[in-house]
């Protein structure tokens, strides 16, 4: 056994082959984990970037505030730059907290979705994108192109390296003529070829593991971690997956160029045929409804709110009595304008949730229904494991948004609250606002 | 004699098993991607329409109002679909579908489709253009790898040169051979894309840009029957010639255009959407803000005016200054935007430099950009779009604007413009697409690159198949 090992590593390692194939992975994944460690190491700044902002915003306005119940300042004459008022304090001119998503321990990893969904977002009084400033604005030829990254590096390129060290195991023995020489000794073939397959497994196995954890390792990413446990599992799993198949073919007995050929089907089934073919059928079995009547939609509701004003108005008086309704536009003051506002803006709001639900529920059908076709590939279910351990999948995204939205609610019933029963911020008010 | 071998090859090929069961395959696919994208594109081009329409009503229907008031309420333009979209979708599932015009500000295009898409999406899209730029070139390097490699080992290669023919004459009867295979199975196919093309609503140059596409294709198609034929006949053996040239393919087409787009974005960086806010915010501060009288530029302006007309208060003008003001600060917004957008088409446009440089190693990457280029879904074409959607807007809150300046007094906000129609007789949206004219100079260089890529291969192969040796 030892001496067969023996043998089967200086085969491999005899030409230039085996070297430059490491070589050209090491570079690739040195490469992808450069680029992965950009994404995340501009995503750990912007993050940043944007609490600070509220952070600076919050603490002025609480130095100013503290000053003035202290007695050293005078109280703020302008209301939308009062610290006291609920208003300027939640709902606009720098007022809001960002909801953030930071990386993942492994973000590095996968680029994922994380170039089309946003990774932060400013909440204020009824708005989720306040400050309208979380678009990506990448090359969208560079996006739909995709990105060099580990993901790509282990999912799409590792297979074709396995097929040129697989795919002619037997039959390379067959057409140089030492096949009859095997046979001719007192070995089962079968176990023979098994034993060579599982001994290549593992040198690309291990070597890969060793590449993966110094690229990693090089960008400083913690190797001791459960997450990099699952990517390990996953890479033997995903590599194991498809020397069995180089295995399978050569049992076949065919020539050299006939395995190549199919296993390179195999390749382009799995990684671009299957998954392309899926979205297809989603795609017209369960489209997702058009943006465009979607915006159209929202406009309708805001039309319908618009004419709709007065019976909201009248409705609200009466369900509050403590306020007084003034007639004249010229007669009412910054708060009697809010009040309005807020009451039409509430509703607004439902007549467009059902708008979005529809939108988004229907979007989710096609989602679900285009997840079922991941066992058909290993391909699939590789970038996804990959995207989830990367923290940078469609459902970290969808629950961030979620989450979000529960905050926009916390963070609006407080203030509104505060507002419409006239109160003033204090300092301690400051500790007890909502957080994400 | 180019002819007779030209003839065996196509038999032979025919008789392949493998060769029948792929080309059946992704004929099967390409009308599947046909018949799809033509669903889709009849589908999405009405939504569009509607949309468009709905839009306007919504718009010459909304309450009675201040001009102002309607310029904050604003307006959507739907980005129209292009008919040859449905050959090449380009990047229009990853760029916005509306773009909303209101006042003081040029609002980017929003809702990118692939944000509501499945995953698979991020993977591939059968559409008929990956099949023909990515898969064609497979069954090519299927159709080619052994031309010279297989007749070598079965020894034929060296009969066929003791007959007297020429290397150059069996390198020129094989090339004939596996276009005419090819030509075989895809004149019907784009036969159909015509079809589709000539049944739907297409504009008169449509027909010169499919045209365009259609060589485009065929000189990439070249490109690989030229390769295949000089590695068949530098290899020793059939599986070298065939992983060689799956090698070149998986370069070409996958591995470059990815290596690409982070060395673009190394080289060019594109800035962040808060350090473009910023700047914007900071180039606004430098002008006239029309919400905001009491600011410095404003009170220039407004002392200014004042003197021009010789009189001591705003209310004293011939005309209401809110108006005035709040078109001066427009045209002041105006600009800013225009200059940030301008800055960030410039990167986009340095990264596809970039990709054009690299198309040296990739002959993929110059019919992605010229096909999209082509079927107008590219970033030049929506760049287009903006701007035409930005041109209106500016022309809308113009109006808008004098009509508070020249009808209404200051002070009075509650100003709504007497004629009912007011609304209805605003200008109207019409996009009027990139004319085959301005598409033409941005992509000549890839054209050129490409004619560049077909004259080479040509060459190496019929110089291959001179050195050709058994």
């Amino acid at each position: 056994m030892l001496s067969f090992i023996y043998f089967e590593f200086k085969a491999l390692v005899a030409g230039p082959f085996t070297a430059i194939l490491a070589f050209l992975l090491l570079s690739m994944a040195l490469f992808a984990a450069y680029n992965g460690h950009q994404r995340v190491a501009k995503q750990r700044a912007t993050l940043r970037e944007v609490n600070q902002k509220a952070e600076d915003f919050y603490a002025k306005n609480r130095l100013l505030l503290d000053s003035i119940e202290k007695g050293l300042r005078k109280p703020v004459e302008t209301w939308y730059k009062d610290p006291t008022n609920p208003l300027p304090m939640s709902a606009f001119r720098g007022a809001g907290r960002y909801a953030t998503l930071p990386p993942a321990p492994l973000a590095v990893i996968s680029t994922g979705q994380s170039d089309i969904f946003p990774y932060y977002t400013k909440v204020a009084l009824g708005d989720e994108n306040a400050a309208d400033d979380n678009q990506s604005f990448e090359n969208p030829f560079n996006t739909a192109t995709g990105q060099f990254d580990l993901a790509f590096v282990l999912t799409f390129i590792l297979p074709l390296f396995i097929v040129a060290l697989g795919y002619n195991v037997l039959s390379a023995e067959r057409e140089q003529g030492t096949l009859l020489l095997l046979l001719s000794m007192p070995i089962n073939i079968k176990y023979w070829m098994l034993h060579k397959m599982w001994f290549r497994y593992g040198v690309l196995f291990l070597s890969t593991v060793a590449i993966v954890s110094f690229s990693l390792a090089v960008f400083g990413v913690t190797l001791a971690q459960p997450a990099f446990a699952w990517l390990l599992l996953s890479i033997g799993l995903y590599t194991l997956f498809w020397f069995g198949l180089c295995f399978g073919i050569n049992l076949l007995g065919r020539s050299s160029a006939n395995n190549a050929l199919m296993l390179l089907g195999a390749w382009l089934f799995f990684t671009l045929l299957v998954p392309s073919l899926a979205n297809l059928t989603a795609t017209a079995l369960y489209p997702v409804p058009s943006r465009v009547q979607y915006v159209n939609a929202l406009r309708a509701a805001q039309n319908k709110a618009e004419q709709e004003k007065e019976g909201i108005l009248v409705a609200f008086y009466s369900k509050n009595p403590r306020f007084v309704r003034k007639k004249q536009e010229a007669d009412k003051t910054w708060r009697d304008w809010w009040r309005e506002n807020l009451a039409e803006g509430d509703y607004l709001a439902q007549l467009t949730t059902q708008t979005k639900l529809k939108f988004d529920t229907q979007a989710q059908v096609q989602r679900g229904f285009a997840n079922r076709f991941r066992y058909l590939s290993p391909t699939i279910m590789m970038q996804n494991a990959l995207n989830q351990l990367a923290g940078t999948d469609t459902q970290t995204y969808l629950q961030f948004h979620q989450r979000t939205a529960e905050f926009e609610q916390r963070w609006s019933a407080y203030f509104k609250a505060k507002f419409l029963n006239d109160e003033k911020l204090t300092t301690k008010d400051f500790e007890r606002f909502p957080t994400y | 004699m180019i002819l007779h071998i030209a003839k065996k090859e196509f038999t032979e090929a025919l008789r392949d098993s493998r060769f029948r069961f792929s080309a059946i395959l992704l004929l099967a696919m390409l009308l599947c991607a046909l018949l799809a994208s033509w669903h889709y594109y009849a589908q999405v081009s009405t939504e569009h329409l509607e949309a468009a329409r709905t839009a306007r009503s919504q718009w010459e229907g909304q309450a009675a109002k201040n001009p102002h008031s309607a310029a904050h309420f604003g307006t959507f333009a739907f980005k129209p679909v292009p008919v040859l979209s449905l050959i090449d979708n380009g990047l229009d599932k990853y760029m916005g579908v509306s773009v909303f015009l209101e006042g003081h500000k040029q609002n980017l295009a929003q809702y990118q489709q692939i944000a509501d898409q499945n995953d698979l999406a991020r993977f591939a899209e059968l559409s008929p253009a990956f099949a023909l730029i990515y898969l064609v070139p497979l069954l090519i390097v299927l159709m080619a790898f052994g031309v010279f490699s297989t007749e070598r080992e079965q020894g034929t290669l060296q009969l066929a040169l003791s007959q007297g023919v020429s290397p150059i004459q069996l390198g020129l009867g094989k090339i004939a051979g596996i276009w005419g295979l090819l030509l075989s199975l895809l004149v019907p196919v784009l036969g159909l894309g015509l079809f589709f093309l000539l049944q739907s609503d297409h504009q008169p140059d449509d027909l010169a840009r499919y045209g365009l596409m259609v060589l485009v294709l065929l000189l990439y198609y070249g490109v690989f029957i030229h390769v295949s034929v000089a590695v068949s006949a530098w290899a020793k053996q059939s599986n070298v010639a065939l992983i060689s040239l799956l090698g070149f393919w998986a370069v070409s087409a996958l591995l470059i255009p990815r290596l690409t787009a982070n060395f673009s974005k190394q080289l060019y960086p594109v800035p962040s959407a808060l350090a473009y806010q910023s700047q914007i915010k900071e180039a606004l501060e430098k002008g006239v803000d029309g919400h905001n009288p009491f600011s410095e530029r404003s009170k220039i302006f407004q002392d200014s005016l004042l003197e021009a007309h010789q009189v001591d208060s705003v209310h004293k003008l011939p005309f209401n200054y809110a108006g005035l003001i709040m078109q001066t600060g427009e045209e002041h917004e105006t600009v800013v935007y225009a200059k940030a957008m301008k800055k960030l088409h410039d990167i986009y446009l340095d990264q596809l430099r970039v990709h054009q440089a690299s198309a040296f190693c990739s002959p993929t990457i110059l019919v992605k950009l010229l096909s999209m280029q082509l079927a107008k879904t590219d970033l030049l074409a929506h760049y287009e779009f903006a701007q035409q959607a930005e041109k209106y807007r500016v022309a809308l809150v113009r109006d808008l604007n004098y009509d508070l300046k020249d009808n209404s007094k200051y002070g009075d906000w509650d100003y709504v413009p007497k004629d009912k129609d007011f609304f209805k007789k605003n200008i109207k949206f019409e996009y009027r697409p990139t004319p085959l004219g301005q598409t033409m100079p941005a992509a000549a260089p890839s054209l050129l690159f490409l004619f560049g890529w077909f004259g080479l291969s040509l060459g190496t192969a019929l110089w291959s198949a001179k050195k050709i040796t058994n």
